[in-house]
């Protein structure tokens, strides 16, 4: 991932990068995106308030789907929002546009929720789910959108266009395929020319080619100035697009975090003769220490200190190293460590 | 609010089913109407009533609104559909999300299906003007153009049919299952309600009678055919149609209390 923030900030064409590898290569935008992205693009625009989740709670009966959950968007950012199925990210997502009421707590744009905005489909385009009536044309349901949009109807051929479902707008949405829908389901948030675009799993059902698309697309909106919060539970997907994440698992929050300050940090992996003497060396020595488990046996993944410490460390404490490595900390492992963290208590671990 | 309305208008303008319903009026309304025209004939023939059966502002009245008992049920199905039909599709949250105010959804939704039902109601009584006419030439009686009862008569036919449409709309508020708002729909106007009326018919019991949706309507339309189980003494026109439309209004206003303000699934 290696990138660099500021990079990004920069308008058409950005720069594209390949997950995993962490290799930056330029990448032209498609044609049809090229084409019509001009007169989508507002340079000047007021400063934004960020998206505020406060303290929200939700429950379904008895059965909390999100619990205490606090954290806020920033604007002219892309914020990954991560978390396994079932976390509570569209629950959480679907308080904030006003589709569910928050059991206690509060999710707004700025001050605002959402139903208090002067005009919302103009600040706040939103895709939960791409689901049309299926036999309503694609254009025709931009149309009846962009009714309470206020936008006429050459701005529902222009997001057409934009999309690329300009050849096929004239047909019902029940023979669109899975990805075709999901593009109309953008091109309806876009319609008000909003600030704010909230994204339920975006990724779900593009080929490879739309994901490219809709990243340098995204790119370019919050290169702008504008805020983007989409949710995943493809983490190398959101590693690829978002300037922070926010990880969520059974409703609460595990870490928020800007992407460059993940990169910077390295970890290393440490097979030891006596794991349990070795994880608590290390603690005393102020590293963040998960165990884990490979095809290789148990390991520690040590944080926060460099190999020489950890190597030392050991020695006094004559724990025999077998392995100690440093190893490049993925968004992937690092995800599912957070999650592990989260589910034993914090603190050296007693044998 | 104006974004809203034409957003409503959209929805249903935008798909076959209100043109197709409009046809089926139409067409169905038309042939219902041949009942009462061809039952007047023959009671003139057969009977010898000494009044021409087409020379009788009341059978008149009865053929225009012929089409009534059909055209109001298909009116119920729009509405139930309308409504419904948000949540069949799972669309209600993209309607809600371009109008987060939800009242606003659900009056700009009864306007535009007040405004197609008055469309419906049109074509129903058109097909029964068109039913009359050559029954009228060849039994050289009258239209009664003229008569301002049978102008209500027409007015409040087209009347009765926007308010069925509003009824369905209620049930379709309430009951968040389109194919069971349908099955209850359809099944209170073709099962349960006749057998109560007919019940009550037997019982005598007008009020029972007038306090029926299909009670309320021959009241408005002026019917007092007995096969259609109308009251001995129904109530006024306004009357029936303050029947009526509570019948609109309080499956409505539950929805709205129960339904409407829950988190969209």
């Amino acid at each position: 991932m290696g990138r660099v923030g500021q990079a990004r900030r920069a308008v058409v064409p950005q720069q594209d990068v390949t997950p995993g590898n962490g290799s930056a290569t330029v990448s032209r935008l498609p044609p049809r995106m090229a084409a019509a992205s001009e007169p989508l693009v507002r340079v000047s625009r007021r400063v934004l308030e960020p998206i505020v989740i406060n303290r929200l709670n939700k429950n379904f009966g008895r059965k909390p789907a999100v619990r205490n959950l606090s954290f806020t968007v920033e604007p002219g950012r892309i914020t990954g929002f991560l978390g396994p199925n079932g976390a509570g990210k569209t629950t959480t997502l679907r308080m904030l546009m006003g589709l569910a009421t928050p059991t206690t707590g509060s999710a707004t744009f700025g001050r605002r929720t959402y139903a208090e905005l002067p005009h919302p489909q103009k600040t706040v385009g939103c895709v939960l789910e791409a689901n049309f009536h299926p036999g309503r044309t694609g254009r025709n349901h931009l149309r009846v959108l962009a009714a309470t949009a206020g936008v006429g109807d050459d701005r529902v051929d222009e997001l057409l266009t934009l999309v690329g479902l300009a050849e096929a707008a004239r047909q019902p949405a029940s023979t669109y395929s899975m990805g075709m829908r999901q593009r109309l389901a953008l091109a309806g948030a876009l319609l008000g020319d909003p600030d704010y675009l909230i994204l339920d799993e975006p990724a779900n059902g593009l080929d490879p080619e739309g994901i490219r698309w809709l990243r340098a697309f995204l790119r370019n909106f919050a290169a702008q100035g504008r805020t983007v919060l989409m949710s995943s539970h493809l983490l190398h997907e959101v590693g690829a697009t978002a300037d922070d994440i926010v990880i969520i698992n059974e409703g609460r929050l595990v870490k928020k975090a800007r992407m460059v300050d993940l990169d910077l940090h390295g970890t290393s992996r440490v097979r030891v003769s006596d794991v349990d003497r070795a994880e608590r060396v290390l603690a005393d020595l102020g590293a963040g220490v998960v165990r884990g488990e490979d095809e290789q046996g148990p390991y520690l993944r040590v944080s926060n200190q460099d190999t020489d410490s950890i190597g030392a460390a050991l020695f006094s404490a004559k724990v025999a190293v077998f392995e100690l490595t440093r190893v490049r900390y993925e968004l992937e492992e690092q995800f599912f460590d957070m999650l592990a963290q989260e589910q034993r208590p914090r603190g050296p671990v007693s044998a | 609010m104006s974004g809203v309305l034409a957003s409503e208008i959209r929805k249903i303008s935008t798909t076959k089913l209100w043109w197709i319903m409009l046809l089926c009026v139409f067409v169905l309304g038309g042939a219902y109407a041949l009942v009462p025209a061809f039952s007047a004939n023959l009671a003139q023939s057969t009977v010898g009533d000494p009044t021409p059966a087409f020379e009788a502002p009341g059978t008149l009245r009865s053929v225009y609104n012929g089409g009534n008992t059909l055209a109001r049920i298909l009116a119920l199905v729009i509405g139930i559909m309308a409504m419904g039909g948000e949540y069949r599709y799972k669309t209600m949250a993209t309607t809600y999300i371009a109008t987060p105010k939800r009242m606003r959804v659900i009056l700009a939704k009864a306007a535009s299906l007040l405004g197609f039902g008055l469309l419906y109601g049109l074509a129903s009584v058109l097909a029964g003007l068109l039913v009359a006419i050559p029954f009228v030439l060849i039994k050289d009686g009258s239209l009664f153009l003229t008569r301002a009862d049978t102008w209500r008569s027409l007015a409040f036919g087209v009347a009765s049919i926007a308010l069925w449409t509003l009824i369905g709309m209620g049930l379709g508020i309430l009951i968040r299952n389109m194919v069971l708002a349908m099955l209850v729909g359809i099944g209170f106007a073709y099962v349960v309600e006749p057998s109560l009326a007919a019940l009550f018919y037997i019982k005598h019991w007008d009020l029972g009678l007038n306090l029926m949706p299909t009670g309320a309507t021959n009241a408005m339309l002026g019917v007092t055919n007995p096969f259609l189980f109308a009251a001995q003494d129904p109530f006024s026109w306004w009357q029936g149609a303050l029947v009526l439309a509570s019948w609109c209004l309080l499956p409505a206003i539950a929805g709205v209390i129960f339904t409407v303000r829950r988190d969209v699934v």
